[in-house]
């Protein structure tokens, strides 16, 4: 049986497969990676290392992009 | 010669700005901004809602334009400092809008908070333009700062009660050095032409457009209105008497009593 990965994602918990990468999590939520930006443990991940960027439990991801605004 | 307004080294041809928000439908935001005839557009940063991946709201607002994000959201310095950081990254342009809130009632910009944010943001290399409560002295030190403009409020966000601040507005357009932007407020296009006869450089609204029942017909009233009050500032105002004074000649035909 596949090991999970418990982290925050958006401000709720989720399980995700172990080894999952910030790509791999964008690509499952068919995100477009230029279209948003990934902050992990309040870091900003730059776009080139999301493919290598493994997560791990208790990580605290947050997948944000532009709406409508004043 | 071409009146252009002048922010962060780019000469701006519009002196109106527009919000992308509160639109019910935002399919048409791509309309209001062409009757507008903006250059900048304003947008904030939120997280993804994974059921609905694809709407950013990037998919309506024309690629030319120049985006102003927000830090909406944020409560102090840190805050606006974190989404400002997080905007750029989004990869389109340096510029933000600073917009630190504590107040949830009045929804009034807390300006220490804002001059902490814009002198730490000048220094990363944006082009920061402040909203906030209108003051000299706060507009004093977001100059020395180094705000490419301030952004002084004409009445709480979303009123649409019109310039209730003008008199400290215009003290600020005739003492500070950078372009003066009215920003919340304005409700109707005669509050913008009112705003840009006393030398606003340029309006930023949002809700009285798309509150409106034919939002492109009220952008392009506001793209008039605008372009109006420029003119006449530009212009320079006839001269004011508490007496009447004839249009036409005295003389001439009938004799003076």
């Amino acid at each position: 049986m596949k090991s999970s990965t418990v982290v925050w994602l958006n401000g709720t918990q989720v399980s995700l497969d172990e080894g999952q990468t910030i790509a791999s999590l964008l690509l499952a939520k068919k995100i477009n990676p230029a279209s948003v930006v990934v902050e992990l443990n309040t870091e900003i991940v730059q776009k080139e290392t999301y493919g290598t960027r493994v997560l791990k439990n208790s990580d605290s991801v947050e997948v944000l992009h532009f709406v409508g605004g004043g | 010669m071409d009146d252009l307004l002048e922010i962060g080294g780019k000469k701006i041809t519009s002196r109106l700005i527009t919000g992308s928000g509160k639109y019910k439908d935002e399919s048409i935001i791509a309309d209001v901004v062409a009757a507008a005839q903006c250059d900048i557009v304003t947008v904030a940063l939120r997280r993804v809602d994974f059921n609905r991946p694809d709407d950013s709201i990037l998919r309506f607002v024309p690629r030319d334009k120049i985006l102003l994000p927000n830090t909406s959201g944020a409560r102090t310095a840190d805050e606006a400092i974190r989404l400002a950081r997080l905007s750029r990254e989004m990869g389109c342009g340096d510029w933000i809008k600073i917009e630190v809130i504590s107040d949830q009632k009045y929804l009034l910009p807390d300006n220490i908070e804002t001059l902490k944010a814009t002198d730490a943001l000048v220094k990363d290399g944006f082009t920061v333009l402040p909203y906030m409560s209108p003051d000299l002295s706060t507009g004093r030190r977001l100059v020395q700062a180094g705000a490419a403009a301030v952004m002084p409020l004409g009445a709480p966000i979303g009123s649409n009660r019109g310039l209730k601040t003008l008199e400290l507005i215009e003290i600020m357009v005739d003492e500070l050095d950078i372009p003066v932007i009215v920003d919340a407020g304005i409700g109707l296009p005669s509050h913008a032409a009112h705003a840009m006869e006393i030398g606003a450089a340029a309006v930023l609204l949002n809700t009285a457009i798309a509150s409106s029942n034919d939002p492109v017909a009220m952008a392009r009233a506001f793209r008039l209105a605008v372009e109006a009050g420029r003119l006449a500032f530009c212009a320079g105002p006839g001269s004011v008497s508490r007496t009447g004074r004839p249009s036409s000649p005295l003389t001439g035909f009938l004799e003076p009593q």
